[in-house]
Order: structure tokens, then sequence, then C-alpha cells
């Protein structure tokens, strides 16, 4: 290749992986180049595989097609657990959920966040992505306060903000995602691609659902999730030690506890414990259970 | 001398991209508002939706300040929207985490018609995913628990 030919070939291949906003765009341009004889064909398909290569990832699912994995991730843990219909206590616990979204690193998704409360005995919560976050009528009454509570729901907004639900997702559902999606410029799909799809969406909402019931996100995600909802909750102005005590708390039950639900998909809470202690100390987290919060917290949760 | 012309134009497409990037926005969420101030429970100038276009103007932190296509000025929280992207690595780096093409890819991939599809087969029940959907807590609402609270501005947040 001549110098000025590799330098338009290297500018072409920037220029097309710098619009890699759309890989449709990138299509395009890459075609067009072809067309105008600037690049072979050959070039043209290898700047079509770096794209495409590029795209293959966990990362590069859409907001909205998060909000849509994160809907049918939900209604399968509504499946397994009846919602706990309680207006009130849910109107609390929405605000407060919402109060350390604000806080966070991704404080506006594509459906906002919403929070429910699950009628069930068992320690759990559970952060599908999108914006739908768990707590078990369990769990929430191992929480003393408003400071716990808000330590519990920021660790849940910690592991979307992560999208460690996401990540769950093996590549092979990507690809296939990816391969109707690059092939295909219009938004409605005809039967074949549909199925195609579908299959995919299925097989990611399966990934997901057994990381976030069955097996547990892994230990450092877990202490990821800690730190950024210590982060979230102090910020919103949340005492440091909610979350302490609502791991002490859940310490106390999974002494009892025969290894199903929250302890069977969650790092020790000792183990944990540890960490967040450390982490408050290192970055000089602080304050108190503000005696306004905690009177609120016992009127809504009773 | 076509050689020369294509390099100019390439080299013209990659700067103006950057220009571009720092001007217009597009708003990435189903629905948000413009607000009279940088604060999330600040009353809206009026509501966003998706796709929309924001000329930015001014940022304060995670907050820009912009001005729609009507004219109208306020701020908007950065997660909300997305600088079309022309990246090398396609991707926004800002910590965010919105995708590079969320407007260029709207409605395509897992979408509601895979969604409709599924439930077909799958038997699973929406009804309170749908409700959970149509939760939310209003503006006025939200700055009355930070002041009872005491939180954020009113109290020790940060």
């Amino acid at each position: 290749m001549k110098p000025m030919n590799r330098i338009i070939f290297i500018l072409a291949l920037l220029t097309a992986i710098s619009i890699l906003a759309c890989s449709t765009v990138s299509k395009m341009s890459t075609s067009v180049l072809e067309k105008q004889g600037v690049i072979s064909e050959d070039q043209k398909d290898s700047i079509d595989k770096v794209a495409v290569a590029v795209e293959h990832s966990f990362e590069d699912l859409t907001e909205e097609q998060e909000y849509y994995l994160g809907r049918s991730v939900a209604a399968r843990i509504l499946t397994q657990y009846p919602a706990y219909q309680n207006d009130r206590l849910i109107a609390y616990v929405n605000k407060v959920g919402t109060a350390v979204s604000y806080t966070s690193d991704r404080p506006e998704i594509y459906g906002g966040y919403h929070f429910l409360v699950l009628d069930s005995d068992e320690i759990n919560a559970f952060a599908c992505p999108g914006g739908f976050v768990f707590i078990t009528r369990g769990l929430l009454s191992t929480c003393q306060d408003e400071e716990a509570l808000a330590g519990i729901l920021a660790h849940e907004v910690g592991h979307i903000c992560a999208k460690h639900g996401l990540k769950a997702i093996k590549k092979s559902r990507m690809m296939d995602a990816f391969d109707v999606l690059l092939t295909e410029t219009s938004k409605h799909y005809n039967q074949e691609q549909l199925t195609k799809l579908t299959g995919a969406f299925d097989g990611a909402l399966g990934d997901i659902v057994d990381q976030m019931v069955v097996n547990g996100y892994s230990r450092q995600q877990e202490y990821e999730a800690d730190r950024l909802g210590l982060q979230y909750a102090t910020t919103a102005g949340y005492a440091a030690g909610g979350l302490v005590s609502s791991l002490e708390n859940m310490a106390v039950s999974a002494q009892g506890s025969t290894g199903t639900g929250f302890f069977k998909t969650h790092p020790a809470p000792y183990d944990r414990l540890e960490k967040v202690r450390g982490e408050i100390a290192s970055r000089g987290y602080g304050g108190s259970a503000e005696p306004a919060r905690t009177k609120r917290f016992h009127k809504a949760v009773g | 001398m076509k050689k020369k012309f294509v390099l100019s134009i390439l080299l013209a497409v990659l700067i103006s991209a950057g220009v571009m990037a720092a001007e217009m926005l597009k708003v990435t969420v189903k629905t948000t508002k413009l607000r009279k101030s940088p604060k999330f429970y600040s009353p809206a100038v009026t509501t966003l939706n998706f796709g929309d276009a924001i000329q930015k103007l001014d940022q304060q932190g995670d907050w820009i300040h912009g001005m729609t296509t009507a004219g109208l000025q306020g701020w908007v929280h950065g997660s909300a929207v997305e600088e079309p992207s022309f990246s090398l690595t396609a991707r926004r780096t800002s910590g965010t985490g919105t995708t590079a093409d969320e407007v260029a890819l709207a409605g395509k991939g897992f979408n509601e018609q895979v969604e409709k599809e599924y439930r077909k087969s799958a038997g699973l029940s929406y009804t309170w995913v749908d409700r959970m959907g149509t939760i939310s807590v209003s503006e006025k609402d939200m700055e009355q628990f930070f002041k009872d609270g005491k939180l954020g501005e009113y109290g020790g947040g940060r």
C-alpha cells in the first residue's frame, strides 16, 4: 500500500470507528468509501468487522434495551415473590430510594427508578436492570431506621449503576442480538429476526435471573455495590452507619439461616462488614441517624 | 488530487465531530424535565422526551444548562442526555453509563415488539411491573422529604 493510501486507510478506519455511534452509519460510511474507490472491498470488510467486534458487549445495550430486559427480569421475580400491597409503605420506600438515586452515578435512566416491597419473610433484595428494585418484607423488618433502609436501597442502586445484571449476559446472546441489529435497519422485525431476537432476549433474561436469584453476584460485585451504596447514601445526607447496622442485623439473622435466599447469594455479612468499615474509615464518612427520619420510618414501616 | 480531497474531508469529519459534540445534546431517557434550577426537585420549565434536542449553553457540575428548539431554557441532568458521540472508543466515559448511540439505535434490539413476542410464550404477568412503572414521586413531595428529613442541602448532604 502506498503511504498516501495507507494514511487514507487509517483515517477511514478511525472515522468509521469514531462514528460507531451507530454501526449502521459506520457501515454506510464504509460502503460510501468503498464505492468511491478509496478503500477496497477487503478493507471495507475489515473495518466493518472491527466495528462489529467492538459492538458485541453488554455496554452497547442501549438504556432502552436495558429497560426492556429489566421489565421482564422484574416480571420473573414477581412470579416467585408477590408484591406487598401497602400504598403508604410503597410511597415511603420510593422516596428513600429516589433520594439515594439522585446522588448515584446514573440518576436518570430510561424509565426511572421504581421500588417495591415483596411479601416474603425471606431476607432479600433484588436490583433488576433498568431501575426495578425490590426489597422483601423480611429484609425491611431487619432495618431499625431510615439510614439502614437507605443503605440497602443505595447498595441495590449501586448494582444497577455498575450494570452488574447486564454483565451476567453471555456473549453468545449479544452476538445473536447484534447480528439482527446490524443487518436490519428498520425498527420492526420480520418473524425470523423476531424469533432470533426473542431467543437472545429469553437467554439474556435467564442469565440475569440465574445470577440474581440462584448464583448471586460475585464477591467483588457485592463489595463494589457496598462501596457505591455508601457513597450514594452519605452524599444524600444519610449516616454511613446505616449500611453497617443493616449488615450487622443480617449477620444476626444469618446465624439462624439455612443458607437460602440472600445468604445463599451474598458474601457472608461479616466479610462485607469488614470491607464497609474500612471504606468508611478511609473515606471519612460519618453522620448520625436523624430523629425526624427515624420517626417517619417507624410511621411508614410500622 | 482526489486523494488529498478525500483526506481533507476525513480530517474535517473527525474535527467537526468534536465541535458538534460540544454543542448539541439529545435526550436519552423516556421522559425527563428541563428544570428551573440544577436540582432534581426543582420545578419544571417543560417536559423533555426521548430524542429531543437540547442546545448546551453551560454546565455546572453534572447539570447542563440548555435550550430547547422552542427556545425554552433550563437545567437537565447530564445522565439524561448524550452528546452525539464520534469518539474513538464509541462510548462515553463520563461514568453516567449511557452508551454513545442511544438515539441512533432507538427502538432497536430488545424492544416492545420483542417483549410482546416473549410474553406470548413466557406466560408471565406484567401487571405489577406496569404498576411499578407508574410509581413516581412529585418534585414537591421529594423536596418536602429532603426538608423534613434534613437531607441534601437541608442537612448533612454533600
